[in-house]
């Protein structure tokens, strides 16, 4: 029996308050299964080319994966989708949690949402149920105070509330979205699409269980059982559950991998005042997980002594507000990156517009007359949490940096661009692609700009010995290359990397889940998928999957004007390190762009544009898309 | 001898602790010292012993040397 669900999606039109749902056939699922595969497909077939980001017409589509919510580890992803106001291109976060899960529990594998409210307003799920209400009181609220408010109304503390804050409602270009308070949809701005749609938030409450539309409910259900089992017995699991993201801090800056002061050095001479011993004896009080999920990677902290309400900086945060801005108090840390999730502000761009602003002031091209007063210098905690204050309320200087780095930089001139470490305008995460060519090449063609989890990074393949590159076998990766080098080999392995990775989002995995980045084997990942819906597919029919999801962003960002002009590093990592273990190295540009060409080419598209050929689109089942473009 | 296990390689140490010390006889091979205490070599990517990069292979450590090692690192 296939998958006992008629696969509900939920359209909403904010304008004039219609809802609707429609249900999907399986076979349309199935190429389609969730996250950013079911989001491209509606970005690309119904909304109209050269849509505003502000516009009514922006499309916001909130899609589970196949998996979300099944009793299996780390199956609790789910994306929010539309076109960027950061970047312009396809806009696409992705966040665990609990409230992905409960959309599934609803009935509901996406939600779409157009228009705009004419006041601010909430949606309400519960079950079939579906209500348009008030947010009025709510805007202008910490996401503290609007989650606590919804679910007093509602009276249910357990509703699972998804929702902007306010730099969403003042539309800072780089505004995120939370659920729980604790898992965030941060990148790319699609709080600021909410706040565009007078729309505050999403809360939902569900009843059906997920083995209630599995194929094989007993042997998924025994398959999570000893998943759960293995979390503490493999070494990469055991790592996240024990010491969280925060341990990255310490090998990456051993390894001359730790951004610091903009991306101007891979090391940080107070590394050890930030690093996970510290962070435990100093801000550790707890540790949390998301829906069913044994790994238990999420801190709770303390700041002055009392519980956060938002639980604490993951090494993206720590990292973007430590070495990248030169801070070592964690203190001062933990409280930003309790400002951005009040105000609900992606902190790697928060963090990556604010070290660009300190590189500008300290080369002279912004002063003190500028940046109201402060002297934004690499170092000064207080500056840089008076600049969060002023992001996310659009107030003084920190209406400019709201723009982004790109934007922020082409305002100030004088070279600015220079310093604005971003692609696509999207500030660069916290991995130095210098030591990593592959995770250069992602932030480089990312679809939504630069992103850190488009393929398993490099330094897990460099050893053919160690557990990483030994589970990688079954995807195809069998030669161990070097994190440094562009070979054609490491281009083919860069292919395989990304289009697992856009399974795992489009089905909804988390990319600490399945191996060569997380404890579960490539086998049970697979049987896993075959569980949930008796389909039968092999490896080759997730790759395409995966492939399938990233060629329908490429078709959208093509329609939208973007070139292979757009898949680049910004110059700083054409240029050497300052120091660190990798002193002095670069990523040398010819030998970047010849690289980049092999693999538009054997992803199937135009060694030169980048664009995708008509024949590869329909080996993908894209042909229709093709027509629609006219290619 | 102070050894610091970073990363994944904490999951092998005793007590699953970072730092492991030894008072050795006199001068060992890495190699062997890992072994003894039991951390996969395989596993090890990056060996800083006194503050200098070195070849897990050939390298020998001795009382008052600390050593770090490191698996390949992925991000999140």
């Amino acid at each position: 029996m296939p998958m006992k669900t008629d696969f509900k999606v939920l359209r909403i039109d904010l304008t004039t308050g219609n809802i609707q749902t429609e249900m999907l056939s399986e076979d349309f699922y199935k190429l389609y299964p969730g996250g950013k595969a079911l989001a491209g497909y509606y970005l690309l077939n119904e909304m109209p080319a050269n849509t505003e980001p502000y516009d009514p017409e922006n499309m916001l589509i909130m899609a589970a994966g196949l998996l979300t919510g099944a009793p299996v580890s780390t199956t609790t992803r789910y994306v929010v989708a539309g076109r960027s106001p950061l970047t312009y291109a396809v806009g696409s976060s992705e966040a665990g949690g609990f409230w992905g899960p409960e959309l599934k529990q609803a009935g509901y594998e996406a939600i779409i949402i157009t228009g705009r409210a004419e006041k601010p307003v909430y949606l309400w799920i519960k079950d079939q149920a579906v209500e348009i209400r008030s947010a009025e009181d709510l805007w202008g609220r910490t996401t503290a105070e609007a989650q606590a408010m919804i679910r007093e109304e509602l009276g249910d503390a357990m509703v699972r509330v998804l929702q902007t804050g306010i730099a969403g409602e003042n539309l800072v270009r780089f505004a995120g979205l939370t659920n729980d308070l604790r898992h965030f949809n941060g990148r790319n701005g699609m709080g600021a699409v909410f706040g565009a749609k007078n729309l505050k938030a999403v809360a939902v409450r569900g009843t059906r269980r997920y083995q209630e539309i599995a194929h094989d409910p007993d042997g998924l259900r025994e398959l999570g059982r000893k998943l759960a089992r293995q979390v503490r017995d493999n070494p990469l699991s055991w790592e996240l559950q024990n010491r969280g993201t925060p341990g990255l801090i310490e090998p990456l800056n051993t390894s001359g991998m730790l951004p610091t002061r903009n991306f101007r050095q891979g090391a940080f001479e107070k590394a050890d005042d930030i690093k996970w011993e510290a962070y435990e004896k100093e801000l550790l009080i707890a540790r949390r997980t998301c829906f069913a999920c044994a790994v238990r990677c999420k801190r709770e902290v303390q700041i002055d002594g009392k519980p956060s309400e938002y639980g604490g900086p993951e090494y993206e945060t720590l990292a973007a507000f430590s070495s990248n801005c030169g801070i070592s108090d964690l203190h001062v840390i933990a409280k930003a990156n309790e400002l951005c999730n009040a105000y609900m502000l992606d902190s790697i761009s928060t963090g990556v517009t604010i070290s660009f602003a300190m590189e500008c002031y300290e080369n002279g091209l912004i002063g003190p007359e500028d940046t109201d007063g402060f002297d934004l210098r690499f170092g000064n905690g207080d500056a840089m949490l008076a600049m969060i204050e002023k992001i996310a309320k659009r107030e003084g200087f920190g209406d400019i940096l709201a723009e982004g780095s790109k934007l922020a930089a082409e305002k100030i001139g004088n070279g600015a661009l220079d310093y604005a470490q971003q692609v696509k305008g999207q500030e660069i995460p916290m991995h130095e692609p210098r030591g990593k060519y592959n995770v250069g090449m992602g932030y480089a063609l990312s679809e939504i700009g630069a992103d850190h989890l488009v393929v398993a990074h490099d330094t897990m393949f460099e050893n053919p010995d160690s557990l990483p590159f030994r589970n990688a076998a079954l995807l195809g990766i069998t030669q161990a290359e070097p994190a440094r080098s562009l070979s054609d080999e490491k281009v083919r392995q860069y292919l395989i990397l990304e289009n697992w990775n856009s399974f795992e989002n489009a089905v909804g995995y988390c990319f600490f889940g399945p191996a060569p980045r997380g404890f579960i084997h490539p086998d049970d990942v697979l049987a896993s998928v075959n569980l949930a819906t008796g389909w039968d597919l092999t490896f080759d029919d997730l790759l395409e999957i995966g492939e399938r999801a990233v060629n329908m962003y490429r078709l959208f960002n093509v329609r939208e004007g973007f070139t292979s002009k757009d898949d680049d590093l910004p110059k700083r990592f054409y240029e050497a390190l300052e120091n660190g273990l990798l002193k002095g190295e670069l990523i040398d540009h010819d030998m970047f762009l010849a690289a980049r060409a092999h693999l538009y080419q054997i992803k199937g598209w135009d060694p030169e544009t980048g664009i995708p050929t008509r024949a590869r689109l329909e080996t993908l089942g894209l042909g229709g898309a093709a027509d629609l473009l006219n290619f | 001898m102070l050894l610091y296990a970073g990363g994944y390689l904490t999951f092998y140490t005793p007590d699953q602790k970072p730092e492991v010390e030894r008072v050795l006889p006199g001068p060992v091979a890495l190699r062997d010292l890992l072994t003894e205490i039991g951390i996969p070599a395989a596993e090890v990517q990056l060996v800083i012993l006194n503050g200098e990069i070195v070849d897990l292979n050939g390298t020998q450590v001795q009382n008052l040397d600390v050593v770090k090692i490191f698996p390949g690192v992925d991000g999140g």
